[in-house]
């Protein structure tokens, strides 16, 4: 029986189980896999069938992505789930959010774009029907070993999807996605704020100054920098200062010297403009290129993500004495990048300089996030670029050097704005219109072009940008600063960043939340039932009623619904007398479901039930079904009706204070009887139980075969309930069993009470010594249980004298029933039953009948039973 | 096995290294408690759809709606289970409640009976919930509160004894009634933590919810 406890000691030696926490603390679990992290960002019933790791380009961002692809058991479909990284490294599920969703639905298509360059070749879209394609990249190197490669990735899908349409064809099994909305959300959202940008996007003006010089290896601490960085009448927002030929000596370009002076720093914030407060913001040096950007003060806070690098390109393009050093930053919601390169020297190296440019521009990445120069909105590129002025050799070389020549008379040789219209180089990129001299060669000391090797006098130190609102407010070179053979060169920008109005975007985001939820609370799945309340009118012991309601679905989606489990310890999805088919279930749209409940208050849930009648203190219902639809409501069914008494399962105090037969009273009536505890009985022992034992007694030899095990076979056979019925009637007619029938009803009756018969001192007994203390213990029950204690065992006694049945056996199957006990463990809980019971109806307590506080022999007390009767 | 993080977590939005943060957003699972016929079916309906019902039919279960609020720059996603209010349904309450971040227990103040319920379910939750649940107590019905049996200051004095947000609603005017869920979403804690729940997986109960750690958290 399921509410049948056993003492639960195990002989030694049993094997343990495994739980051993001796075992746990010598070895720590090893860290869960990233599979295993992903897969508990879904439901239990969600398989995380495989990872892929991808990226996208957001914005010009590189965002990192792992593609989980799901399948879920509710909804019998698959999908591809997108999840974005919060942090890494990624150990717990909250380090990654869902992004994205791709039902592998019958419009889901896996695009791979196969025939272009090598870039490109790693790329792929998943489609699914309603809007754009979204685009993935992937790496040829897999990081996680978990993760597929592509090929594999590729065919698992298209197996899954394949799978899917087969039993589309079915014409009994719909494929649901519902489950799919738990992840949704979050991206739809982002997808519609991004729709709605424009709408709470602003554009702020910022000013940027941009600054080169080559310094020839000399110091420039002495020099009077701010009349090359504080041209601007406005104090500009952000500085980007490039130095070239800071330190040419053979260490610093051996060593790739990166180290950063603070001198330099200092010496630059004293230059800067004098009408507002500057600080760094962040330095990269490469041996002789250095970058500095500095911002105005409490710019920082607007400033949220800065990174550096730099490229060599300078002997045997791995030395440092030329190349880049590059700045990203971004401000507000603009990206900004600033790059400060040294391209290849002197007149005859046009190519090279359009290599080293390309290179940079190709290779130089900031590698956290896989940002290249050109996924910036704003981009200025500032160096020596080291262009000359490239004439025919008509014109004779010393015309360059004439001051008086005009600017744009000279530009047409220079190699720079030809490269470019060739497309050479800095494709795409402005430059400001240039008035003023060329920038190099000069003695130094003096505005005089070098006289030393008389090199031709060249536009070397150039700025350019490339990005959209962009404006040039400056270009110009400082004549007056005269240490290096460069001239220093300035620009100013004017550069309307994009910027999120924070009261806009917070309207915005307002209502996509608010559209979002409206939708998810109009779309929920919903059901209907026809009652929510059934009704079993008068339920009797081990007689089964059926009753059926049926759920619909009206809603326009396919509902999956299942009955909760309860709370422990309970743990199931209803009590032990109910039974509730099917417990869950898919409705297709405009279907409808019959659910059978079934109530049974049996052997094996009747403790349970009177124990649930006596303790409910209002309306009175067998149980509360919770009807749940899968991301929708809960539905409350109740079961109700009324329970008619019977003699099983009642106490026997509770039965003594009956006077009249089972059948007359109500479930209220029985539940006030099961709640008195007065000691006021009607009857010293129930007429019920005298009159089994009267029957058992007259079968004489008939009752060989009796009382073999203390489980009777289930289900009860077909006459138990004319017995029961005979004995909650009380009535006249001969009984309407046999021996067997009757001993059954027996067993049961002394069994199904929730407390054993002698409780409470069952401990006690268990664990007497000796006969006389059993005795005392008998002693000192309720007198309605000692009553009918002794009177079971006379009654025995006479039957194993008559060697109707063995004693031993009689003494086990009735001392487990009678001792019944949750708390004794020990091993010896049989053997200790029947030696407490052999006390009583052993052969040697035949010779000393025991002395009995209140009764004595069977006739006496068949005697006081039917005087009080 | 565990899943899913239950509800309260918080899809979390990246911080910014330089300062300026990204919206953090919250999911906090919040349940109406209450006697039956105090409105709070009423006050969820106009909380998330804004209207009123004079003849709002009796919640035989529990009905799940969703609202997003954004307070400062934290948007906080409810989860609100509206539960049944009569006495028959009572022992099913502890599976809506466990786990919740915030409960709002109501009662009518036309009527001493619901405000007396209603301290028995607040003794309850602190009994029984979660330790850092958030308690409202709601005194509904207020555009009658010519007719009042529960006086205001008796209610207040109960809640400030108790650690309780206290307001009197009206679903019908809709007085105070996004002030109650506002003031339980400032006062719920959108802390860092460990765990979060991105997308809202997961948010329901269920039969697995027992042996799942819930949170109160937000990055």
């Amino acid at each position: 029986m399921e509410d049948e406890h056993e003492p639960t000691c195990r002989p030694n030696g049993s094997t343990s189980t495994g739980s051993g926490d001796d075992i746990s603390a010598t070895n720590a679990p090893p860290p869960p896999s990233l599979l295993q992290i992903v897969q508990k960002k879904f439901k239990d019933n969600e398989k995380v069938h495989s990872i892929f790791e991808a990226y996208q380009l957001k914005n010009q961002e590189h965002a990192n992505r792992i593609l989980a692809v799901v399948s879920s058991l509710s909804g019998g479909t698959y999908a591809i789930i997108s999840l974005s990284i919060v942090r890494t490294p990624i150990r717990f599920p909250t380090d990654l959010t869902c992004t994205n969703v791709f039902p592998l639905n019958e419009s889901f298509q896996i695009l791979v774009d196969g025939n272009k360059g090598f870039k490109s070749q790693l790329k792929f879209e998943l489609l699914t029907g309603d809007g754009k394609p979204a685009t993935f990249y992937y790496y040829i190197m897999k990081s996680e070993k978990e993760s597929l490669f592509f090929d594999d990735f590729y065919a698992q899908i298209v197996s899954f999807k394949m799978s899917m349409s087969d039993r589309h064809l079915s014409p009994d099994f719909e494929l649901s996605y519902v489950w799919l909305n738990d992840y949704r959300q979050v991206g739809e959202v982002k997808q519609e704020l991004k729709n709605r940008e424009s709408e709470y996007t602003v554009y702020n003006n910022y000013k940027i100054y941009c600054a080169t010089w080559n310094v020839n290896d000399k110091s420039f601490m002495n020099s009077n920098m701010n009349l090359w960085l504080s041209c601007s009448t406005e104090p500009p927002d952000i500085y980007a200062i490039a130095l070239q030929e800071l330190n040419n000596s053979t260490e610093a370009v051996i060593l790739k010297d990166t180290r950063l002076d603070p001198a330099w720093i200092r010496k630059m914030l004293d230059s800067v403009h004098p009408d507002s407060q500057y600080e760094e913001l962040r330095s990269v040096r490469l041996v002789g290129l250095l970058l500095t950007i500095i911002v105005r003060k409490g710019l920082k806070a607007h400033i949220s993500r800065c990174r550096i690098n730099s490229i060599t390109r300078g002997i045997l393009k791995m030395m440092g004495n030329k190349g880049a050093v590059a700045i990203s930053l971004q401000l507000n919601e603009g990206n900004i990048c600033f790059v400060n390169s040294h391209l290849a020297a002197h007149m005859a190296n046009v190519a090279e300089r359009n290599q080293d440019y390309n290179i940079i521009e190709k290779d130089l990445m900031f590698d956290d996030d896989q940002r290249h120069i050109r996924d910036h909105d704003h981009i200025f590129w500032i160096g020596d670029l080291n262009y000359r002025l490239q004439i025919p050799p008509d014109i004779p070389a010393s015309w360059l050097r004439d001051k008086n020549n005009p600017f744009e008379a000279m530009l047409i040789h220079d190699q720079l704005l030809q490269e470019r219209v060739q497309r050479n180089c800095f494709v795409d990129y402005m430059e400001g219109d240039i008035k003023f001299c060329p920038t190099y060669k000069y003695n130094p000391g003096t505005d005089n072009y070098d006289t030393e090797k008389m090199r031709a006098p060249a536009y070397c130190d150039r700025i350019l940008w490339k990005g959209d609102r962009i404006e040039q407010l400056a270009y110009n070179s400082v004549m007056e600063m005269r240490e290096s053979d460069h001239k220093p060169v300035y620009a100013i920008f004017n550069v309307k960043i994009k910027t999120r109005d924070e009261k806009k975007y917070k309207r915005v985001q307002e209502e996509v939340l608010k559209a979002v939820d409206k939708r998810e609370n109009d779309n929920q799945p919903q059901i209907t039932v026809d009652t929510t309340v059934i009704d079993f009118g008068v339920v009797t012991f081990n007689e089964l009623a059926i009753r059926d309601f049926t759920v619909s679905n009206n809603c326009p989606l396919p509902v999956n619904f299942q009955f909760r489990i309860k709370d422990p310890p309970l743990n199931a999805i209803c009590e032990k007398w109910l039974k509730v088919d099917p417990h869950n279930d898919t409705l297709p749209i405009d279907t409808e479901r019959t659910i059978r409940v079934k109530l049974l208050p049996d052997v094996r849930s009747i403790r349970g039930l009177l124990k649930k009648i006596r303790t409910t203190n209002l309306k009175f219902d067998f149980d509360t079904l919770i009807l749940h639809v899968e991301n929708g409501a809960d539905k409350f069914i109740s079961v109700t009706g009324s329970y008619q008494p019977s003699c099983f399962g009642l106490s026997m105090e509770t039965l003594c204070r009956t006077d009249r037969p089972m059948c007359q009273y109500s479930q209220e009536d029985i539940k006030q009887l099961m709640n008195d505890v007065t000691p006021d009985y009607r009857v010293t022992m129930p007429r019920e139980f005298f009159l089994l034992i009267d029957y058992l007694h007259k079968q004489g030899p008939k009752l060989v075969g009796t009382f073999q095990t203390d489980k009777p076979q289930l289900p009860l056979v077909g006459n138990f309930n004319l017995v029961r019925d005979w004995l909650d009637t009380w009535s006249e007619d001969p009984f309407p069993g046999d021996a067997q029938s009757a001993a059954v009803a027996l067993l049961l009756l002394l069994k199904l009470p929730e407390q054993p018969l002698l409780e409470p001192l069952v401990g006690h007994l268990l664990e007497s010594k000796s006969k006389a203390e059993a005795m005392e213990y008998i002693d000192i029950l309720s007198a309605p249980k000692r009553n009918v204690f002794m009177h079971l065992c006379m009654f025995l006694r006479v039957g194993i004298e008559c060697q109707y049945y063995e004693l031993h056996q009689v003494a086990s199957v009735f001392g487990r029933i009678l001792l019944r006990s949750k708390e004794y463990t020990r091993g010896d809980f049989n053997t200790r039953c029947s030696e407490v019971m052999m006390h009583f109806i052993g052969p040697d307590i035949m010779d000393n009948p025991p002395l009995i506080g209140n009764g004595g022999g069977n006739v006496q007390v068949s005697a006081q039973f039917l005087n009080t009767s | 096995m565990a899943t899913t993080p239950r509800s309260g977590g918080a899809s979390g939005a990246a911080q910014r290294p330089n300062g300026t943060s990204q919206n953090k957003s919250c999911q906090f699972k919040l349940v109406l408690l209450g006697e039956s016929a105090v409105g709070k079916s009423s006050l969820v309906l106009r909380f998330v759809k804004g209207q009123f019902h004079e003849y709002q039919e009796s919640t035989i279960g529990a009905a799940f709606l969703t609202q997003t609020i954004c307070i400062e720059d934290t948007v906080v996603k409810f989860e609100i289970w509206d539960t049944a209010g009569q006495e028959r349904y009572h022992s099913l309450a502890p599976m809506y409640y466990r786990g919740a971040q915030a409960a709002i227990v109501v009662y009518d103040i036309q009527n001493q009976d619901s405000f007396q319920r209603a301290k028995t379910w607040v003794k309850e939750l602190h009994k029984q919930a979660s330790p850092n649940i958030v308690i409202a107590l709601a005194g509904n019905k207020a555009d009658l509160s010519n007719i009042r049996v529960v006086e205001f200051d008796e209610a207040k004095q109960y809640a400030e004894e108790n650690g309780l947000l206290f307001m009197e609603t009206s679903a019908k005017t809709g007085m105070n009634v996004n002030d109650i869920f506002l003031a339980i979403a400032k006062k719920l804690p959108k802390n860092d933590g460990a765990n979060n729940q991105g997308a809202g997986a997961g948010r329901r109960l269920n039969e697995n919810e027992t042996n799942r750690q819930t949170n109160n958290c937000c990055k």
